[in-house]
């Protein structure tokens, strides 16, 4: 029995995946989406957007996907809010390392956008397995 | 959600158009780059140069993730690899030729891989889900009518998941491969498209070179005559199917610039090989004795050590005779390129690297050494470990458990009536049944599971971490779905069965000596067959 998912903060540092996934995961998947260009932009936004989910790009300039999302965590209540990674196909050792490192899963890119916001769901209801 | 088709209609419109937009900047972007690297390579070596190579590193790393989203992988391959040289440029307080080198290449497969075009978006390269299946992909069983499911029964025999149907199913769905009736109506137009997706087998009731010829042109990559001969199925399905399930290939590269070995390893990677890199030539043999790599790449010229200095070195030892050498070489010295050659060098790669070349005869190379390495080591008929090896295998592990703890048993199995099954339907069908029970013991066992031919009929299986009772019902499940297989020849359809003896080295008085412990399984065995054979054993049970 878990909440419906409903808000995700999502990062990504590339402007044209992020137009593509973040109109995807809003007009196919109905989520409310709050898209960041940078892991300091997610920052700045989380505390406001309430979010229930992290979607994050795991290589990003600057700050990376693991950094970015260790300090959205240490933000007052978001501890608890699960994480997915996305990223470039990745060996399975790997997913156990992004696993490892506080996410829920990977979503490998490239990604198909009419079955991304599916995907998340899924990955969103496994959560408590 | 999408509530009607009507929405799903425009949003799939959008989403086009997104993608478009994605496209031409991808184009761009490409194009912004080729021009900046230009301008930048006719400027003086200067902190304002550096830093402009540093950006146009992260435009590659941006294209590297961007190129696969808006369906030109092969961008993506190339960019991620670039932006290593690139940033690896910048922190270079002088322009290295061979970095630049690398880079002017690296951007040339840029702009050659958007002109390629795109791949069909419409059908994504990978299926959403997130973790890589580790279970084994079904095989796909497209059949004409209801009288050939038997050909489903069979597939699922052999150990398979088995999909039916007469159509390409979801993309999202992964397939070991596939087996398509030549019966089937249109059966190429459903071979071609298939083909995209996974191996495609074809049974074919005609085959003629024009025949086989056409079904090449369709993508067909085996082709089965019928009457259907089981184990030429079962041969190609395993190949084609371990071919996805084998351990990834390990690769070494060797070069003294550390940028250069990790954008040769990151390009092996993104092939789906597992590579490491170093910089210290020194290292080699604690790199090779710490990965058993399949493969080493390395360069031909490095300052210190070269390249055949250290292909002796790493000949020198027995173990290496084998290990295949790759070698990085300017094109110009083709008289050290012999030598090398001398000293079991197995083929050169020019620099600057063309680096989907690299992959693809890395893992060639990687494959076959592979493959031969197995062949020395493996029983010719049954491609199981022979006697020899089998035997070694279990003083070692039976060394390990005395040593760490731990419980093993060994299974000895035997043919059932075999010398019968060779009078009357011949030698080549007994060599059928025998590779039969290899391929079951393989299918249904765990890949931890040691399994060897022992003998002509004899089978020996080694299951780790496995008290006896354990062990046998495993053995048992081999029997009984085995016993249950029919051969079929051109006369007649029989069954085979076998018996098993199972000891295993656990407890205080369990065997702990290789000869002991075999002796104590090949008494069980004896016991099965004064049982009335089809049947396993236990050590000590009466």
């Amino acid at each position: 029995m878990s909440a419906v998912l409903e808000r995700i903060l999502y990062v990504e540092d590339d402007d044209d995946i992020r137009t593509l996934a973040g109109f995807a995961l809003k007009a196919v998947g109905g989520f409310t989406v709050e898209p960041c260009a940078s892991g300091r932009e997610a920052l700045d936004k989380a505390l406001g957007f309430a979010p229930q989910l992290f979607l994050l790009d795991v290589m990003m300039p600057g700050m990376d996907g693991p950094t970015t999302l260790a300090r959205l965590r240490a933000l007052p209540g978001l501890e608890a809010v699960p994480a997915i990674f996305m990223t470039a196909k990745v060996q399975p050792q790997e997913v156990q390392r992004y696993k490892a490192l506080g996410s829920l899963d990977v979503i490998s890119k490239p990604f198909d956008p009419m079955t991304l916001s599916s995907g998340v769901r899924a990955i969103w209801e496994r959560r408590h397995d | 959600m999408i509530e009607s088709a009507a929405m799903e209609a425009e949003t799939r419109d959008a989403l086009r158009r997104m993608r478009a937009d994605g496209v031409r900047r991808l184009g761009e972007r490409v194009a912004d780059l080729t021009t900046a690297w230009k301008t930048l390579t006719l400027r003086p070596w200067d902190a304002v140069t550096r830093t402009g190579i540093g950006e146009l590193a992260s435009v590659a790393h941006r294209l590297a993730g961007a190129g696969g989203t808006f369906g030109f992988p092969a961008l993506s391959a190339a960019a991620a690899p670039l932006e290593l040289v690139l940033a690896g440029l910048a922190d270079s307080s002088a322009p290295d030729a061979e970095r630049v080198n690398q880079a002017h290449k690296l951007i040339a497969s840029l702009v050659a891989a958007l002109e390629c075009g795109a791949s069909v978006l419409d059908e994504p390269p990978e299926p959403p889900s997130a973790t890589p299946g580790e279970a084994a992909d079904p095989v796909l069983v497209c059949t004409a009518d209801a009288a050939q499911s038997g050909l489903a029964a069979l597939v699922s025999n052999l150990g398979y998941a088995v999909l039916r149907g007469a159509a390409a199913p979801p993309p999202a769905q992964r397939m070991a491969a596939a087996v398509v009736d030549a019966a089937l109506p249109q059966a190429l137009d459903t071979c071609r498209v298939l083909s995209a997706r996974c191996p495609v087998i074809l049974l074919a009731d005609d085959s003629s070179f024009e025949a086989r010829l056409a079904a090449a042109r369709a993508g067909v990559s085996a082709i089965v005559p019928k009457p259907l001969e089981t184990n030429e199925l079962a041969d190609w399905l395993d190949q084609f199917a371990s071919h996805r399930r084998d351990a990834t290939l390990c690769i070494l590269v060797v070069d003294d610039d550390s940028v250069l070995a990790e954008t040769y390893a990151m390009a092996l990677r993104q092939a789906g090989m597992d590579a490491s890199a170093i910089s210290d030539p020194s290292r080699v043999l604690d790199a090779i004795a710490g990965a058993s790599p399949d493969l080493v790449l390395m360069d031909l010229q490095m300052p210190g050590i070269d390249g055949i200095e250290l292909a002796r070195v790493i000949r020198q030892t027995r173990r290496h005779m084998s290990l295949p050498l790759l070698f990085l070489s300017a094109e110009q010295d083709a008289a050290r390129q012999i030598q090398a050659r001398r000293l079991g060098g197995d083929d050169f790669i020019a620099k600057p690297v063309d680096l989907g070349r690299l992959a693809t005869l890395v893992r060639l190379r990687a494959e076959r050494a592979r493959s031969l390495r197995a062949v020395m080591e493996s029983d010719s008929l049954t491609g199981l470990l022979n006697h020899g090896r089998f035997k070694e295998r279990l003083s070692l592990e039976l060394h390990r458990c005395r040593r760490e703890g731990g419980v093993v048993s060994l299974a000895l199995l035997d043919l059932d009536h075999f010398k019968q099954v060779n009078d009357q339907h011949g030698h080549l069908v007994g060599d059928r049944v025998i590779r039969s029970l290899a391929r079951s013991l393989q299918k249904r066992l765990r890949r931890t599971d040691v399994i060897g031919r022992y003998g002509g009929e004899e089978f020996g299986v080694l299951l780790m971490g496995t008290e006896a009772e354990a062990a046998r019902a495993a053995i048992d499940q081999v029997r009984r779905r085995f016993t249950a297989l029919p051969f079929e020849t051109d006369r007649s359809r029989f069954t085979v069965s076998f018996s098993a003896g199972v000891a295993s080295n656990a407890g205080p008085d369990g065997p702990a000596e290789a000869e002991a412990l075999i002796e104590a399984a090949d008494a069980a065995l004896y016991a099965a067959k004064r049982a009335g054979r089809d049947c396993t054993r236990l050590a000590g049970e009466g």
